[in-house]
C-alpha cells in the first residue's frame, strides 16, 4: 500500500520526534519512520545535559532557544515534567581561563544567565570539588538535566496527537532519489511518497545517505557512561559538571546516583551490532576521573555502566539543513554526542526551513553540509582543550 | 579460579587443589561457607547449647581443609565482571584487579525469588534465607510472632530455627498442595536421611501447635510504618489465589520464601547459554557431563546451576574440580574416569531426590498474579506494576524495552529483584510465554563496586 505524506522523518530519536512534532504543529502531514522503538538508539542512553555553555554562538543559540521548552515542559507539552534543575558548571585549566571569560561574555550577550567564577568562588559553590587544577569556571544557575526517554516520549505523544503518523518497528530500506530530488522512501511496511525527507537517523545516517550517493563526513563512535551511587555524605545532588580539564562530565541522577561520562575512542562501530556493556577499564577510568574532581566519591559504589553511540561529524558539530543538488532532502544528524539539549530548537528550525524555506528561530546556516567543502567549522574563536575522545585517532584521514 | 565460597565452590577448590591445580577462591563475604555453612562472624560467641544446626561444623572442617591445601583465598572480593572470555574483574573495598583464569568455576549460589505482592516492601517482611541468616549467624530473632509463607523445605528449616530461638509462629503457608505424598514413597526410600529430617521438623512444628496450611499463598502484608499482620488464602495448583476464604494473622514479621533463583549474572555476561525450566520458574545454564557451560573453560556448579541442596552442590563442585584437574593434565586416564564416574553415580542418586522435590514443590506462575496495579515492582526505582503494564500497552515486549521506558531494573540491584517478576508481568499482559519477555541484557558491574577500589586499579 502506498502512503503519502508531506514530509517523512527517518529516525525516532529526540531530534526526529522533535522535528515531527514541530512539522505537525505547523499543519504538515508528517510520517516518522523508526526501525526500533523511539529512543532506542543514542537518545535513550543520553545523559541529557541541559546547559547553554558552548564555545560557539550557534550551538549556544540553539540551546538557549530550547531551554524554555525543557523548563516549561508540562505547560507546553503536557505529561510529566522532564527537567531537573541542579545548576551547571563547566571548568577549564588555567591556560583557558581567558577563553572561558570571553565565552561567558558571548553567552551573556545572547541572554543566558551565566557568570564566570574563579577557583575560590567555585570552591564555595561546590565545597566537595577539588579545584586545584582549575583556572576558571562558568556557572549557569538555571541549568540541569532532563529525562531523555520521557522527553522523546512526550514529543512522540504530542506529535501523534497533532496527526503525525509515528511508525515504530518499521525500517527505511531505501530513500527514493530521482536525479535532483527525492520522491519518498521505501520501508519494511511499504512505500511512502513524500515531497521532503529528513534524515535524522543518528549513527545510521551516513549509511542511508551513501545508498543514494551522498557522502556525509561523519562516523559512528561509541560512548561509555557509568552510574555510581553517591556515599551518604554526598547524598544531596551536586551540580552538572563539564570538566574540560580532564575531558569528561558528570551529573546527578535520581535515586542518589551520579552519571559519569567516560572518554571512549572506539570509532566506526556498527550501531546494530554494538554490545551495550562496558569494555574492560572503562569503569576504572571513570572512577579515576570522578574521584579526582570529587575526592569523597572514593566512597561511592559503581552501580552500573552502559555503552551507547552517536554519529560524529568531522568538526564535532551537527549537520543541519538541505542538500545542494537534491531537492527535498534535509539533514538533521551528526550531533556528535551533543544533540539532546538543542533538540527542541532543531525541531522548530527544521520545520521552518522545510515549510517556509528559512529557519527563523535560530540561523542554522552555519551547520550546513556545505561547510566541510569550504573548510569552515562551527567552532568559535575561543575553544578549550580538545576532549581526548574527540580527537580523531586517524587524524589526516578524510572522513 | 573459583567464584563463590559456598559448598559447591569449596568442594571444587578442594578437589582441584588436591590434584595440584593452582586455585584462587573468591568470595564477596568476610567468611567462607556461603549461605549453607554460614559461620558466626569473628568476634561473635555463643554457648554450645545455643548453636543451631550441624552445618556450621561440617563447613568449618571443609573450610579448614581448603585453606590447608594452599588455596589462595580472597575474601570480601566481588567478581563484578567478565571480559574477553575468562578475564574476571575483582574489587575489594580498596583495590581492583583483573585475573585471567585458565579455567573458571562459577559457584555463585542463589537468592530468594522476589515475589511482589501488596505490602512486600513493608519493613518486617523478610526473605526466608534472610531470616535463617539472622538466626544462624547472628542469633537474632527477626520477630516475636512470625508468619511464614512460601514453598519448599526451607520453610520447615526456618520454622525450626525460629522455634529454637524462642519465637512464636503464627502459621506456615506452603503454596504447594502437598497431596498424595504416599505416591513419592518408593522414590524417597533411598533418601530416608532427608525424609527423616523433614519429618522431624514437621513433628516439632506440630508439637508447637503451629498451623501448617498446604496450598495457601500470601495475599498481602498489612501495616503502615511496619508490618502488623498478613492475609493468606488458598491457591490452585498453579499457586494462583482462589477467591473466598481469607485468613488474617497478626504478626510482627512475615518471612517469605517461594524458592530460589540462580545467580546467573556472571555466566550470562560470559555468554553461557541457558534454557528456561518452567517447573522451576527459572533459567538453567546448559552444561556438559563435566558441568562445563557452553563457553569452553567455564564451569557452572551448585545452586548457581539450579541445583538445590548442599549435598548436590558438594558433589557438583567435586566433579568440576576433577574435570579441571583433568583438563590441565594433572589427573588423567583411569584415575580420572574412576573418580568422575563415582561422583556422577552419587549425583545420579541425589538426582532422584531432587526430582521428587522439584515435583512436590513445582513452581506455580500464578504467584506473579498476587501483585495488584499499585504494587511496587521495582524497589530501587520505586516503579509500580501499572507502569510496566502501560509500557506493554504502548508496544514494549521485552524486559529491556520496559526498562528503557520505565526505569524498572535500573537501580542498585541490577534488576535481580525485579527482572524475573517483570517478565511475568509482561507475559501476563501480552498473553505470550514468559521466555519471550527475555532477561535484562547483562552488563558489568553485576554487583556494586567501590570507586576507590576502581580508581586504584591494578593496571
Amino acid at each position: 500500500m502506498v502512503q503519502t505524506a508531506d514530509v517523512v522523518v527517518i529516525g525516532g530519536g529526540v531530534n526526529g520526534v522533535s522535528i515531527a512534532h514541530a512539522l505537525a504543529s505547523r499543519g504538515a502531514a508528517v510520517a516518522l519512520v523508526e526501525k526500533g522503538a523511539v529512543a532506542s538508539g543514542a537518545s535513550g542512553r543520553s545523559s541529557a545535559l541541559v546547559r547553554m555553555h558552548y564555545t560557539n554562538e550557534w550551538d549556544a543559540r540553539l540551546a538557549w532557544a530550547s531551554f524554555p521548552v525543557f523548563q516549561h515542559w508540562r505547560e507546553l507539552m503536557g505529561g510529566p515534567g522532564v527537567f531537573t534543575r541542579t545548576g551547571f558548571v563547566t571548568v577549564v585549566a588555567p591556560d583557558y581561563a581567558e577563553n572561558l571569560r570571553r565565552n561567558v561574555e558571548m553567552l551573556r550577550g545572547i541572554g543566558v544567565d551565566t557568570t564566570a567564577l574563579d577557583r575560590g568562588e567555585l570552591a564555595r559553590l561546590q565545597p566537595f570539588a577539588n579545584v586545584e587544577d582549575i583556572g576558571a569556571a562558568a556557572y549557569e544557575p538555571e541549568s540541569g538535566y532532563a529525562d531523555p526517554v520521557e522527553t522523546v516520549e512526550g514529543f512522540r505523544r504530542r506529535a501523534a496527537a497533532l496527526g503525525a503518523r509515528i511508525a515504530q518497528w518499521t525500517a527505511v530500506t531505501r530513500i527514493d532519489r530521482r536525479e535532483s530530488r527525492v520522491l519518498g522512501v521505501e520501508t519494511s511496511a511499504g512505500r511512502i511518497d513524500a515531497g521532503a525527507v529528513v534524515i535524522a537517523a543518528g549513527a545510521w545516517s551516513a549509511r542511508l545517505a551513501r545508498e543514494i550517493g551522498l557522502h556525509l563526513p561523519m562516523r559512528p563512535k561509541a560512548i561509555d557512561t557509568v552510574a555510581v551511587a553517591r556515599p551518604p555524605e554526598l547524598s544531596a545532588p551536586h551540580m552538572v559538571f563539564i570538566d574540560n580539564v580532564l575531558g569528561n562530565y558528570f551529573r546527578p541522577e535520581a535515586g542518589g546516583l551520579t552519571l559519569v561520562g567516560v572518554p571512549c575512542q572506539e570509532w566506526d562501530i556498527d550501531p546494530d551490532g554494538l554490545g551495550t556493556g562496558l569494555p574492560p577499564g572503562a569503569a576504572d577510568r571513570g572512577a579515576e576521573l570522578l574521584t579526582h574532581r570529587i575526592p569523597a566519591m572514593e566512597r561511592a559504589t559503581l552501580a552500573r555502566g552502559y555503552r551507547a553511540f552517536d554519529g560524529y561529524s568531522a568538526d564535532r558539530h551537527a549537520i543541519l539543513g538541505g542538500v545542494d543538488g537534491i531537492d527535498g532532502l534535509y539533514l538533521a544528524t551528526a550531533f556528535s554526542g551533543s544533540g539532546f539539549k538543542i533538540a527542541p530548537a532543531v525541531g522548530a528550525c527544521m520545520a521552518e526551513l522545510i515549510t517556509e524555506g528559512r529557519a527563523r528561530t535560530v540561523d542554522i546556516a552555519p551547520f550546513g553540509l556545505g561547510r566541510f567543502a569550504l573548510g569552515r567549522s562551527v567552532e568559535g574563536r575561543y575553544p578549550y582543550a580538545p576532549r581526548p575522545d574527540h580527537v580523531d585517532p586517524l587524524a589526516g584521514r578524510t572522513v | 579460579m573459583v567464584v563463590g565460597g559456598g559448598p559447591a565452590g569449596l568442594a571444587a577448590a578442594r578437589t582441584a587443589a588436591r590434584h595440584g591445580v593452582r586455585v584462587v577462591l573468591v568470595d564477596e563475604n568476610s567468611e567462607l561457607g556461603g549461605q549453607h555453612y554460614r559461620q558466626m562472624p569473628a568476634g561473635f560467641r555463643a554457648p554450645e547449647r545455643a548453636r543451631i544446626g550441624r552445618e556450621s561444623d561440617e563447613g568449618r572442617r571443609l573450610i579448614d581443609e581448603v585453606r590447608g591445601l594452599g588455596v589462595e583465598v580472597r575474601l570480601e572480593s566481588v567478581a563484578w565482571g567478565i571480559f574477553d572470555g575468562r578475564v574476571v574483574a575483582l574489587a575489594t573495598s580498596g583495590e581492583s584487579s583483573r585475573i585471567a583464569a585458565e579455567t573458571l568455576i562459577l559457584a555463585p549460589g542463589a537468592y530468594d525469588r522476589p515475589v511482589p505482592f501488596p505490602g512486600w516492601t513493608l519493613p518486617g517482611v523478610i526473605t526466608a534465607s534472610g531470616a535463617q541468616n539472622l538466626v544462624k549467624a547472628y542469633r537474632v530473632l527477626p520477630g516475636r510472632r512470625v508468619l511464614i509463607a512460601g514453598s519448599g523445605p526451607l520453610l520447615l528449616a526456618v520454622a525450626h530455627s525460629l522455634l529454637a530461638g524462642g519465637a512464636r509462629i503464627a502459621a506456615i503457608c506452603e503454596a504447594s498442595p502437598m497431596r498424595h505424598l504416599w505416591r513419592y514413597g518408593p522414590r524417597l526410600l533411598p533418601h530416608l536421611n532427608f525424609v527423616q529430617q523433614g519429618h522431624h521438623y514437621r513433628r516439632e512444628i506440630a508439637e508447637a501447635g503451629v498451623p501448617f496450611l498446604a496450598g495457601h499463598v500470601i495475599r498481602r502484608a498489612l501495616g503502615g510504618a511496619e508490618v502488623t499482620g498478613a492475609v493468606v488464602s488458598p491457591c490452585d495448583g498453579e499457586w494462583r489465589p482462589v477467591g473466598g476464604t481469607e485468613l488474617h494473622y497478626d504478626a510482627d514479621c512475615v518471612v517469605v520464601g517461594y524458592g530460589f533463583l540462580s545467580s546467573l549474572e556472571l555466566s550470562r555476561l560470559a555468554g553461557c547459554e541457558e534454557r528456561y525450566a518452567a517447573g522451576l520458574g527459572d533459567y538453567v545454564p546448559v552444561r556438559s557431563r563435566e558441568l562445563e557451560s557452553t563457553v569452553p573453560g567455564i564451569f557452572v556448579v551448585g545452586a548457581g546451576a539450579r541445583v538445590p541442596g548442599a549435598a548436590v552442590a558438594l558433589e557438583e563442585g567435586h566433579l568440576a574440580g576433577l574435570a579441571v584437574a583433568n583438563r590441565l593434565g594433572l589427573l588423567t586416564g583411569r584415575g580420572y574416569s574412576r573418580e568422575a564416574s563415582r561422583a556422577r553415580g552419587r549425583l545420579l542418586h541425589l538426582a532422584g531426590f531432587r526430582r521428587v522435590m522439584d515435583d512436590l514443590y513445582r513452581f506455580g506462575a500464578g504467584l506473579h498474579a498476587l501483585a495488584d496495579d499499585l504494587t511496587t515492582l521495582c524497589r530501587c526505582e520505586e516503579v509500580a506494576v501499572s507502569e510496566a503494564v502501560a509500557a506493554v500497552r504502548d508496544g514494549a515486549r521485552h524486559v529491556d524495552e520496559v526498562k528503557a521506558w520505565t526505569r524498572i531494573g535500573m537501580g542498585r540491584c541490577q534488576g535481580r529483584m525485579c527482572g524475573p517478576a517483570l517478565a511475568h508481568v509482561i507475559a501476563r499482559a501480552t498473553g505470550g510465554p514468559v521466555t519471550e519477555a527475555g532477561v535484562f541484557t547483562p552488563r558489568p558491574p553485576v554487583k556494586p563496586v567501590r570507586l576507590a577500589a576502581l580508581a586504584r586499579g591494578g593496571d
